[in-house]
């Protein structure tokens, strides 16, 4: 009977807090503000993440491997800059012109994420300092290709990825589901992923361990950088317009969704499922309290609350779990 | 292991402390109150009626600006003056296109009689128009206009950001007397229309009466980034007449660089006013800063409550309503009232 | 030995070196750089902008070499000094503003070092989170307009200590260079850095270490926040948007990253 019992608890305890934590949240905006159930609403938020999302997937990918790509945001604006100054040539681009800029925003991350990977991986260079310095670069490259200047104003295959419909769902979130999905399964199940957790943990022991790290690094930040391409592309086509500063913040709110959601900066604990959870955290919150209607300022302030209390409890809770572990262990002893 | 938890306990509840003391804090010497209230109605009105319960959205670029406050409490005020509801929206991160595009899908939810929106991107925020098209509700642009065909906006509130600009160039011409003249400019936020379109009509003026742009760089709409990049440029410029800035937060914000640059005949010329400049100009008796011109968010605030009323009444509306934008000085007509509007001493 | 020995020296000057570089660069870039007006206004820019970005990197490099960061350095410079400013205009006392201003920073620096050694939540987290809060409250505050027109005893204190900024801002530079590497205090720094398991179990009071240092660039923060209120000659919620980011890439560019973490030295 009583293994039982822990069959179901053991359970319900690797559920990630932060999972409760939305949960929470969303019982307690939900009561103050009955539209937030609606499907729209949960339709909204979830399109909202979706973009972060992807970014995410590539920030999660470098912290758990120890590191980190302050250049995502740089990144996104450079390769949706490309694509915008690409697809602007054209007055009323067709489809094959939307997939051959998606391309060219792929190529773009990719490249970027390849000056980083040899940096970073290859000479084994600071990743703080390198990604730090794509970001820049990228940047001011994104200003200097338009002078500054937002491109705006595309037609409807170009919003087609962002904002459009097939049936009754957005495309973007079926975009944001497939490829959140593979590199879930990637990290989990195949030997990159193992890999990954392996260099995070301690890169010395996985060197050891006939893991080629630099490879494995190189890999990590050339995905980021193609990630975080099609998310520039993605913005592109959701907001119809691509400027200088449209991706502002994004490599903070990445890192807060991927460590909000559980994955540790010190490399080899967490995953992507938690990132999921975070990313949507900050999104719901800031979505309830838009509903409830406080004002700009109160809800500025809201925003960190409910992140240091989500982050709060997450750490409690991870410690009493590991009290009560440590406690089971003596007791059987 | 128990210590540290309790220590842990303890820092928790410290914290919280901290914050709830900070916060009660705030909240009392706030002085104002927040100039935008949650979605109940905050006032009865004599004539409520066929009104109540009716209710616009209003939806801004930014709140941490006095332009965008005193543009936000002016529309309040109407709204309250004719019973109507108003629900007021900005986005987290100032400018942010994509955060108005889901604030107002967002809004589609308990869709209001109205939609009010200064767009951060006029061609950006389309495909939230076209979404509140589709739903048929009408849509009042402020101050940025959006100018697409396949869109379809009631009509525009607004000055026209280019007269702003060449209108203030002249006047900085005609007042300073120099015949070719140097000039900076300093815009706002890289991109944005308003300072592009200010830029733009500032520079034709200038080519027109023969001065010279010697170089534009973007401020930010901040107050410390146009400090440090007017005290960049008047090192690498030593020849400056005069320095025109796109918003006179910015302006205030390198009033210093200007007067510790040791080129002590530089002036300096803004769009826009507020309280502390009319101060300033007062006090210096308008020595550099000496000109500015106004650009009013009462006015637009206002009037764009005005017409959703009365596009819900029935009443049809023009195409576009602009402001005018007065030369402010303290030579020109109208300098007394407006210190006293905004009660400098 | 002796190779190896003479590449690290190189490496320890490689920023100086590069300073050196980059004024050459543009002196022969441009033909204005060595005339008399422009080394008046580069003693502005050094005098002026140099100081506030080498309190917050000095401040900053603390953090990092503790293996943390401190994204709220911008946010309590606006918050530290709007309650400075307050306080100047509301009893027209202008030390207890700048006082009040520095207790606050390093109240709030007492609040992130608590978050961070005593709760442990991630600094990034915390931080992040800290810099929202303050960001909020200060725009509730402000109400979005600023607040200018201080007490003239201000005015006149900050003029007269113009030309001493630089020495001033020198001065803590090398105090907290010789903090560093110096007396124990320093070193602790750097352990825990290195490695806060084998700090404590070695005897080091980590949370002490940890919360100090928070606070230290809380008040260097405030300090920062005074001097800008001079410059500007106002205070509005916008003011440190950028801080955080300058900061930390003036560190990181000065070498520092749990390496022999030199003093950083900003070269914008």
């Amino acid at each position: 009977m009583n293994s039982q019992r822990n069959g179901l608890v053991k359970k319900m305890a690797r559920i990630p807090m932060i999972f409760w934590g939305i949960l929470a949240a969303s019982i307690l905006f939900g009561s103050l503000q009955d539209k937030f159930f609606l499907w729209m609403n949960v339709e909204n938020i979830l399109r909202n993440t979706a973009i972060l999302l992807i970014v995410s997937i590539g920030m999660t990918m470098a912290i758990l491997s120890g590191k980190i790509d302050l250049s995502v945001g740089g990144t996104m604006t450079f390769a949706g800059m490309a694509s915008a100054v690409f697809l602007k040539q054209f007055a009323d681009p067709a489809a094959s012109h939307v997939a051959a800029a998606l391309l060219l925003a792929v190529v773009a991350g990719a490249a970027v994420g390849a000056v980083n990977g040899y940096f970073i991986g290859v000479k084994k260079y600071d990743n703080w300092l390198i990604s730090f310095a794509t970001m820049s670069i990228t940047f001011g490259l994104a200003q200097v290709v338009t002078g500054g200047n937002i491109i705006s104003g595309f037609n409807k295959s170009v919003r087609f990825l962002g904002d459009g419909k097939i049936g009754a769902v957005s495309v973007l979130l079926i975009v944001a589901a497939v490829l959140v999905g593979v590199m879930w399964y990637a990290l989990r199940n195949t030997r990159f992923g193992m890999h990954i957790y392996a260099v995070g943990d301690s890169e010395q022991c996985a060197e050891l361990s006939g893991v080629w790290v630099g490879k494995v690094n190189f890999q990590i930040y050339l995905l980021s950088g193609i990630f975080a391409g099609i998310s520039g592309f993605l913005l592109l086509s959701k907001t119809n317009s691509m400027g200088p500063i449209a991706a502002e913040g994004y490599e903070f709110n990445a890192i807060a969704a991927t460590i909000v959601g559980g994955t540790s900066f010190d490399g080899g604990k967490g995953g992507l499922g938690g990132t999921i959870f975070g990313a949507l955290f900050i999104a719901v919150v800031k979505n309830g309290l838009q509903l409830i209607g406080f004002s700009v300022y109160l809800q500025q302030t809201c925003v960190g609350v409910c992140i240091l209390a989500i982050i709060l409890i997450d750490v409690l809770g991870s410690h009493v779990k590991r009290k009560k572990r440590m406690r089971r262990q003596y007791k059987d002893a | 292991m128990r210590k540290a938890v309790k220590k842990r306990v303890r820092g928790v509840l410290l914290v919280m402390a901290m914050l709830a003391s900070m916060l009660y804090g705030c909240g009392s010497s706030g002085g104002k109150t927040e100039p935008a209230p949650a979605p109940e109605a905050p006032a009865e009105s004599p004539e409520a009626g066929d009104l109540s319960g009716k209710r616009v959205v209003l939806l801004v670029k930014q709140m941490a600006n006095d332009f965008w406050v005193e543009l936000v409490d002016a529309a309040q005020k109407t709204a309250d003056e004719k019973g109507i509801e108003l629900e007021v929206l900005c986005p987290l991160t100032a400018d942010s296109n994509e955060e108005q595009i889901s604030l107002l899908e967002q809004a589609l939810l308990d869709p209001p009689e109205v939609f009010i929106v200064v767009p951060a991107d006029q061609e950006g925020i389309i495909p939230a128009i076209e979404k509140i098209n589709d739903a048929g509700i009408p849509i009042i642009n402020l101050d940025t206009p959006i100018t697409s065909e396949e869109t379809d906006i009631l009509t525009f509130v607004g000055s026209n950001n280019y007269d702003l600009g060449y209108d203030l160039a002249k006047a900085a011409v005609e007042k300073t007397g120099i015949k070719e003249g140097k000039v900076l400019i300093v815009e706002g936020k890289t991109g944005a229309a308003s300072s592009q379109q200010r830029t733009a009509g500032a520079e034709a003026a200038y080519a027109e009466l023969g001065w010279e742009v010697l170089d534009k760089q973007p401020g930010n709409w901040s107050r410390d980034e146009s400090y440090n990049v007017v005290q960049n440029l008047l090192q690498k410029y030593n020849d400056v007449d005069v320095i025109q800035f796109n918003s006179v937060s910015m302006a205030l914000g390198a009033y210093e660089a200007v007067t510790k640059s040791g080129q002590t005949d530089i002036r300096c010329v803004a769009v826009d006013k507020n309280a502390e400049a009319l101060q300033l100009m007062k006090d210096t008796d308008a020595a550099t800063l000496f000109c500015l011109i106004d650009n009013p968010p009462d006015f637009i605030g206002s009037k764009g409550v005005e017409l959703a009323v009365a596009s819900i009444q029935g009443e049809t509306v023009e195409a576009e309503y602009t402001s005018s934008g007065d030369i402010i000085a303290p030579d020109e007509e109208g300098w007394d009232a407006l210190l006293s509007k905004y009660k400098v001493q | 030995m002796r190779k190896t020995k003479w590449k690290w020296e190189i490496r320890k000057y490689s920023r100086a070196f590069l300073l050196l570089a980059l004024l050459l660069f543009f002196s022969l870039a441009t033909d204005t750089f060595w005339s008399f007006d422009n080394w008046s206004n580069v003693a502005n820019i050094v005098l002026y902008q140099a100081p506030v970005l080498i309190l917050l990197s000095i401040g900053m490099t603390l953090v990092i070499v503790l293996k943390g960061i401190d994204l709220s350095i911008g946010a309590v410079v606006a918050f530290s000094s709007t309650i400075a400013a307050i306080l100047m205009k509301n009893t027209q006392n202008v030390v207890l503003g700048i006082l009040a201003g520095i207790l606050v920073g390093a109240l709030m620096g007492l609040l992130n070092g608590i978050l961070i050694a005593v709760v442990k939540i991630p600094p990034y987290i915390a931080t992040i989170s800290v810099q929202w809060i303050l960001k909020g409250v200060t725009n509730i505050i402000l109400q979005g307009s600023s607040l200018y027109q201080f007490p003239e005893g201000f005015k006149r204190l900050m003029q007269s200590t113009a030309w001493n900024y630089l020495l001033v801002s020198a001065a803590v530079a090398l105090a907290m260079g010789i903090l560093l590497t110096r007396t124990t205090y320093g070193r602790n720094i750097y352990a825990i850095g290195i490695n806060g398991v084998a700090a404590k179990i070695s005897g080091v009071r980590t949370e002490l270490v940890m919360v100090s240092v928070y606070m230290i660039i809380g008040v260097l923060g405030a300090i920062t926040g005074i001097i800008y209120m001079s410059f500007l000659g106002g205070v509005d919620a916008n003011i440190g948007a950028d801080f955080p980011i300058r900061a930390i890439s003036a560190t990181l560019v000065g070498g520092t990253y749990l390496e022999e973490g030199r003093e950083a030295f900003p070269m914008r």
